[in-house]
């Protein structure tokens, strides 16, 4: 193997040498995505090997086109001397076909879906297009809608998943490792990660925890999830499902860890921050200014959905002053006819509210629309008309609602809506002395909160090195580092311009 | 979780517990006992204090220089042998404890008489220090790592405050700006230092925080940019509600914040600020738990000193309620402010003292100098 002026490594004559060098560069047999098929080829009566990647080649066209011909045709007279040649013109019956001399150019065309043919003693491979990414009968994301960006989706099949990863991030440091857990129906859990991006620590923590699960069978991700779990009684989530593979992406070029599993439409993102949780898959797709623009406002959607129910209960109970005359006015008279406290006034309509959700979810979709009638008109106008609540609750309790609904992560608006009656109760019990002590414990259990040692709120605090994508985001071509809370191997996205072109 | 909790603290963290535990003040009786002597200018004692104080922060700062790694306790302990360093440990410990319990209570008083007449003293002081356990108790970690998130936003709240009173500021009121007469200023200033004894408590924690020299720009910053804050808050207090009035005005944060009003409609604000200063004292009270645990743990040798931590709760919730009325607390603050003054300002001259005398005869016959090394920084 020699290198070249140009820094590009030529292939040797040795077969074994080829190979090694390909698996090196490959991580095989870490990475089990390259597939590597020896065979005679008996027309020559040499060692040959057939590479491609799985998921980004069409497996029965190699079998078809290029497998079969090299092993099928007996010795015979060749019109040409050299091996590749009669390889290439006179064997094999694919369309394409190309020689190459660089290991550069196999890894890229690898990586693009090409099948790579080594012959013993040759010092070029032949390069076949054999692409092959699915991207046929994709569905559509149902739970991570957006406007702009890919519509494509992780659907139940692992090695279907794992070829849409790769279709969206073509690099030969991805590396797809599979483990196999349950002792009565084992089940293979693939861990995606880009070798030279991921903090190691974290992806054998993760693989530990993996290996440690014991158990007839693990049948899905969101219960792995559970099974691999820190804090199983903690109210804050410590993995992600996302069912877009460019979002998938985004977080293993971040130095993230996914996991993918057959019979679950979605990758499991570890480990996780508060960050990963409230942004949503279209933040980078929009400009600069719109994505900050939705981020500001589902800012105060979270601090809505979590404060509303509990600061409204404080103020009208311990601190009236608060509220503009006119207002409070307003409002006692509607209260005046009202029985109930304000705590249970609330608690009512939060019931109700949880009721109508939790109804909208489980019904059959044929009859949904009944329950959004029924529920407005329980929690709106009759209640206020019967006198069980004031009109201005359900101005409450509806903003609250509307607001966590702005929060993409399933489990992160499970957190909020427990969240808020935790505080709803210090509310009522304290005013804005019992908000201010709860919400400090709470914010000391998220500070120390770890998601496989990463802490909660990092790289916010404590303070690590990021491009700030937080609670804003910079325009993308100043968000240069990624974000060190992760420990990344390459901290650097983006090597800093030195001068305009 | 316990390797977690065992985390060292970033530059940035450390400094915002330090704008936190010296900054509080500002919000506190420590302005109120500062006007009743330094009158109109009692904006300036704390400056003053800020000056007494730095000179023994620099003399056990050139001691802890020293000493790579180690904190007050090791090195009381290294210096003044077991029972010294024990000795030391303990008094420090006190002097911290009975200044927190009259510092909490202080603010529990704040909180009965402005917002919650009608609940029972010792419930509010009972729900501040069972916050602020549980916030210690997550960790030095999650102390800092609060007062780094928190720290934007309350620097921000205090320069709201002062821009919504702006109009009501009359800067003539300060005159006559020497107040008592210089003297008199000076002294006060000196007595007082104590209210920064933060400065040399902290310098405990110095194993905790990522290295010495974020630890001395951490402090050395905090404890500047703090005193200037109530500096200046003092001369602001006093430019709003005039001389006379300002010594009959229990607390005069709570007061300002009082008057504040967002335009026409929403013309009470004061909660609002309210709960934002209740957040910080109990991220403020965990500091102390912690530090009162790791000091007391140090003493006496404890294996694990945060299990100290709901003793220290209860020691301080105890001696917290021994004052009678908020007039007692006072008299027990100024006490207490007199006597750790000599405690702080003394300390680090007898540690630097000691550590002199215990090098040179470490060091005089078989082990060369130290100072005779060459020193690596000033070839580079």
């Amino acid at each position: 193997m020699t290198t070249r002026q140009d820094g590009k490594t030529e292939l040797s004559a040795q077969l074994a040498a080829n190979l090694e060098r390909l698996k090196r560069d490959f991580s095989w047999p870490q990475n089990q995505s390259l597939v590597i098929r020896n065979l005679v080829v008996a027309a020559l009566k040499r060692d040959a090997a057939v590479l491609y990647l799985e998921g980004a080649a069409d497996i029965e066209e190699i079998e078809r086109r290029i497998i079969e011909p090299l092993v099928a045709r007996g010795p015979s007279e060749f019109k040409n001397a050299d091996p590749l040649d009669v390889v290439r013109l006179e064997i094999v019956t694919h369309r394409t076909g190309k020689a190459a001399e660089t290991f550069d150019e196999i890894n890229g065309d690898l990586l693009n879906g090409w099948t790579v043919l080594l012959i013993e003693g040759a010092d070029r491979a032949l390069l076949f297009e054999t692409r092959g990414f699915e991207s046929r009968q994709v569905p559509e994301p149902i739970v991570e809608h957006v406007i702009r960006g890919p519509k494509e989706a992780f659907t139940e099949s692992a090695a279907f998943n794992r070829s849409l990863v790769r279709k969206y991030l073509r690099d030969r440091h991805l590396v797809a490792e599979t483990l196999t857990i349950g002792d009565r129906a084992a089940s293979e859990v693939t861990l995606m990660y880009v070798k030279d991006l991921a903090d190691p620590n974290i992806v054998d923590e993760v693989k530990r925890r993996i290996r440690e699960v014991r158990t007839d069978a693990v049948t899905s991700l969101p219960l792995l999830e559970q099974y691999i779990d820190e804090n199983p009684y903690s109210l804050v989530p410590n993995a992600l499902h996302t069912e877009r593979p460019d979002r998938a992406c985004a977080f293993l070029l971040e130095g993230h860890v996914i996991l993918l599993m057959d019979n679950s439409p979605a990758a499991m993102v570890l480990p996780i921050t508060l960050w990963s949780l409230v942004h949503s898959a279209e933040d980078h797709y929009m400009r600069w200014a719109y994505s900050n623009f939705m981020r500001i406002i589902r800012l105060l959607a979270l601090f809505v959905a979590v404060l509303t129910p509990s600061v409204y209960i404080a103020v009208s109970t311990f601190h009236e002053e608060m509220i503009p005359s006119d207002l409070l006015l307003a409002i006692a008279a509607t209260r005046e006819k009202v029985p109930f406290p304000a705590l249970l006034e609330v608690l009512l309509m939060e019931f109700a509210f949880e009721l109508v959700r939790e109804a909208a979810i489980r019904v059959p979709t044929v009859i949904g629309p009944t329950i959004g009638i029924v529920g407005a008109l329980i929690l709106g106008q009759a209640a206020v008309e019967a006198n069980i609540i004031s009109p201005i609750l359900v101005v409450i309790v509806a903003i609250t609602g509307i607001s966590s609904f702005t929060i993409p992560e399933p489990s992160l608006n499970v957190t909020v809506r427990i969240t808020r009656f935790i505080l709803l109760f210090a509310g009522a019990f304290m005013g804005f002395y019992g908000i201010a002590l709860a919400l400090a414990c709470i914010l000391a259990y998220l500070t120390t909160y770890t998601s496989y040692g990463v802490p909660f709120l990092s790289p916010l605090t404590p303070h690590y090195r990021s491009s700030a994508d937080m609670i804003l985001r910079l325009p993308v071509h100043k968000e240069r580092i990624r974000p060190h809370n992760l420990n990344p191997r390459d901290a650097v996205r983006r090597p800093e311009r030195k001068s305009k072109p | 979780m316990s390797a977690l909790q065992e985390e060292k603290v970033g530059g940035r963290e450390f400094t915002s517990i330090f704008l936190i535990a010296v900054g509080m003040k500002l919000s506190d009786i420590t302005t109120t006992i500062l006007f009743d002597s330094g009158q109109t200018a009692g904006w300036m004692i704390p400056l003053l204090s800020l000056g007494f104080m730095l000179i023994a922060y620099v003399v056990l700062m050139s001691v802890l220089k020293r000493h790579p790694g180690q904190g007050l306790p090791e090195i009381v302990f290294a210096i003044g042998g077991k029972f010294g360093g024990a000795l030391i440990c303990l008094l420090l410990f006190a002097a911290a404890l009975l200044m927190t319990s009259v510092t909490s209570r202080g603010y529990v008083d704040i909180i009965n008489v402005m917002v919650y007449q009608r609940t029972p003293l010792y419930a509010l002081y009972l729900m501040l220090l069972a916050a602020a356990l549980y916030v210690a108790h997550r960790g030095f970690a999650a102390i800092a790592r609060i007062s780094w998130l928190i720290i934007f936003p309350i620097e921000g709240a205090i320069v709201l405050l002062v821009s919504i009173m702006w109009q009501d500021i009359d800067w003539l009121r300060l005159f006559p700006w020497l107040g008592p007469g210089p003297l008199k200023i000076v002294e006060t200033g000196l007595m007082h230092s104590a209210m920064f004894g933060e400065i040399i408590l902290a310098t405990a924690l110095v194993p905790r925080v990522s290295s010495f020299k974020a630890f001395r720009i951490g402090s050395a910053l905090g404890f500047v940019i703090s005193s200037l804050k109530i500096s200046f808050l003092m001369a602001v207090y006093v430019s709003v509600f005039d001389y006379p009035e300002i010594i009959h005005i229990a607390y005069p944060f709570q007061q300002l914040t009082k008057n504040t009003s967002f335009g026409r409609v929403f013309t009470h604000a004061e909660s609002f600020f309210i709960a934002f200063w209740l957040l910080i004292s109990v991220v403020y009270f965990a500091f102390y738990i912690y530090l009162l645990a790791y000091l007391f743990g140090h003493a006496v040798r404890a294996s694990d000193h945060r299990k100290l931590q709901i003793p220290m709760a209860g020691l301080i919730f105890f001696i917290g309620l021994v004052p009678g009325n908020t007039e007692q607390v006072r008299s027990y603050w100024e006490l207490l402010m007199s006597y750790s003054t000599l405690l702080y300002g003394a300390l680090p001259f007898i540690i630097w003292m000691l550590d002199r005398i215990r090098r040179s005869r470490h060091d005089s016959p078989q082990h060369p100098q130290p100072q005779a090394q060459p020193n690596p920084q000033a070839n580079a």
